[in-house]
Order: C-alpha cells, then structure tokens, then sequence
C-alpha cells in the first residue's frame, strides 16, 4: 500500500481527458486532486474520467472534491466517468452513499468505451 | 493489564501531513488486536475523519495545535497470553484544544443534498459504533469513538456500517457492554484517576438515551463551561487532565 504523496497526471485520450492520481486522496492530498481537475475543466473537455487505480485510500476530502467536479460537469456539460477503484475506496463511495451519484466502471479500458451513456 | 491503561497516547501537531501516519498506526493495532481489515478500515477512516474536522474548522487550518489522541481496548488484549479475554472493542478518544461548539450542532448534513463538505461527521457515525461529541472542561472538544470488533458482543451480527443508527444496538451499547469478562467495566473511560470517567458513559444524564445518543451528539451540551478559569489543568499531560466535570454537571 502506497502511502507517499499523492500524484497526479492528466493526458487527452481519444477525447477524453484522463486524471490519474497514485497515492492516498486525503487532506494532504486533495488539494492536488483538486488544482488538476479544474485544470482540466478549463480546456473545455468533453469527457473527464478520473483514473483511481493507484489510489490506496480516499477521505472526505477527496469525495468532496470529486462532488464538485460532477458539479462543474452537469453545468458545464461533459461527462464525468470514475474508475478503477480499489475495495476501500469503493467503500467510502458506499458509506457517503455516492455510489449511485457516479458513474463508475470497473478499468480505464470501460471509461474510455463509447457504450456508455451520455 | 489495566483496562484503565491507555494502550496509546499520541500527541501530534494539528497539520494534515501526519493524518496518515496516524490512522495508519492506529489501524495497525486494531489488527493485532483482532479486528479485521473491514473494521481496522473504519477505525482508520474514522480518525482521519476526526482529524480533518479538527484541522479545517477546530483550528481554522492552523497546523501547528496541539491533537491528542488514547486507544483503549475493553476486554482483554486478545494476543496477550492465554490468560487473556479478546478484545471486544476499541475506544478511540481524540482531544483538542480548539474553539468550543455545542455538541449538539455537530451532526451530519442530509444526504440527499449532494454537494462537496460536511460528509465527515457523517462518515463517523457510520462506521463506528458509538460516537460522543463533548466539551472538554476547560477548552477544547473531546470526541469518542468506539467500534466493537465485529463478532464479540452488541452490534456482533450487524457490520456497523449498515445503516442503522450507530449506537442504537441492544442495549444502546454500554461501552463496556460486550460481555467483558469480569473486571474490565471500562464504562468509566480512561481512567486517570475519578476524573475522566465519564466520557463516555452512554445515557449520561438526561437526552441520550437508546438511540438518541448517537443522533444528538451525546447532549452534552456542557453548561459548565462557563467557568473558563479551569484551563490550566495541564493539557500537556495528554489532554486527559481535565476530566471529571462532565458527566457531574448534569443532574
């Protein structure tokens, strides 16, 4: 389990932008989380998918942050896809009763797919 | 072994630098005391939770307060020896000396608003068993947690993050409920003497009773901290000095 400051990088992938983040998305993390996506928002995207597979722990913080993102997606218009979450991450979404607030795919492969809706 | 005796005492700076390492730590002994990667998850979270309230709002983002943080268990320690009860739960108690609120404001917001924040308190109360907001007598809030290790006494059948109300499990969850052997009855907290007892002594005084406790922030809503002359008590000894007033102030 990784427990070094969190990165986080973001690349264009066939339309969509891609945020991937390694390390824990805590109070100390979050805010780089956060500087990223506004980043990203502000290249007009039509897609954003949040890359978490190489995040070991989340707190509220980092849902909070990912609240607003989906905020800024349903005024701005793009879609908002999460994937690769591990199990205590997923369970955080599932304690705050998230789950069902995103859209959230198992792989990176599935978030960049065309099948998904809107 | 004590039952009074804190297994850990940490003292660290209110800066989220150290969160981790502090769950982190204290998951780690929920482990070897029994409790499985679920529930060690929830500890985890759980004072992470605490800390990040402490931080942002306690102290307004200043990174250099103080945070006090004591682990008990109740029961035995399960890998102590074979003359030794497992542990049935684990107290958490996390101390500041941060700006005083009413307990009773500390709750979680709707859910059905979804919007960024406020999901910490929340959070707690999911996935511990009980959860007590009070004033500390001269400054400061305590809070206490208390996560039964799933499969020994009240709340044993149900994950706790099920959704109920956390707390409200048979018997409203004495803490030293689980059926601890003889002896442990750490329902009078961390020791230090007569003074801290009270912390968490569920169905304290008026307005926490069955269910109620765990929804209202424990009522404590302290009227005795009026009497501000009593900081000076030495929060450097742990944060635990200045107990005893708590449970006393009400009828």
């Amino acid at each position: 389990m990784s427990t070094s400051m969190l990165e986080v990088s973001s690349a264009n992938q066939g339309g969509a932008w891609v945020v991937s983040a390694r390390g824990e998305v805590d109070l100390m993390g979050t805010p780089t989380l956060k500087a990223e996506l506004r980043a990203v928002q502000a290249k007009a995207p039509k897609r954003i998918v949040v890359d978490l597979s190489g995040v070991a722990y989340m707190d509220s913080s980092g849902l909070a942050t990912l609240v607003e993102c989906m905020q800024a997606a349903r005024k701005q218009g793009f879609s908002l896809v999460l994937c690769g979450l591990q199990p205590r991450v997923k369970a955080i979404f599932d304690i705050a009763k998230l789950t069902l607030v995103f859209t959230i795919v198992p792989t990176l492969a599935a978030a960049l797919g065309n099948d998904l809706a809107s | 072994m004590s039952q009074s005796e804190a297994l850990v005492k940490l003292e660290l700076l209110s800066n989220p630098l150290l969160n981790s390492g502090a769950r982190e730590m204290l998951a780690s002994v929920a482990r070897r005391l029994g409790f499985g990667d679920e529930a060690a998850g929830h500890i985890a979270l759980a004072i992470d939770e605490a800390l990040c309230n402490i931080e942002n709002h306690g102290y307004a983002r200043d990174p250099g307060r103080p945070i006090w943080i004591s682990v008990f268990a109740m029961g035995g320690l399960a890998s102590n020896g074979a003359d030794s009860s497992p542990t049935s739960a684990l107290k958490i108690v996390i101390e500041d000396e941060a700006k005083q609120v009413d307990p009773a404001t500390i709750r979680s917001r709707p859910l059905d608003e979804v919007r960024p924040g406020g999901l910490g308190v929340h959070i707690i109360r999911q996935v511990m068993d009980q959860v007590i907001y009070e004033r500390r007598s001269g400054r400061g809030m305590r809070l206490t947690l208390v996560k039964f290790r799933p499969g020994s006494g009240p709340g044993s059948g149900a994950p706790s993050h099920a959704g109920g109300v956390p707390g409200s499990g048979p018997g409203s969850g004495p803490v030293s409920g689980p059926g601890s052997g003889p002896g442990s009855g750490p329902s009078s907290g961390p020791g230090s003497g007569a003074g801290s007892g009270p912390t968490i002594r569920p169905g304290n005084g008026q307005g926490s009773g069955a269910g109620g406790a765990s929804q209202s922030g424990a009522s404590q809503s302290g009227g005795s901290q009026s009497g501000g002359g009593q900081s000076g008590g030495g929060q450097s000894g742990g944060g635990q000095s200045d107990g005893g007033q708590i449970g006393g102030a009400h009828g």
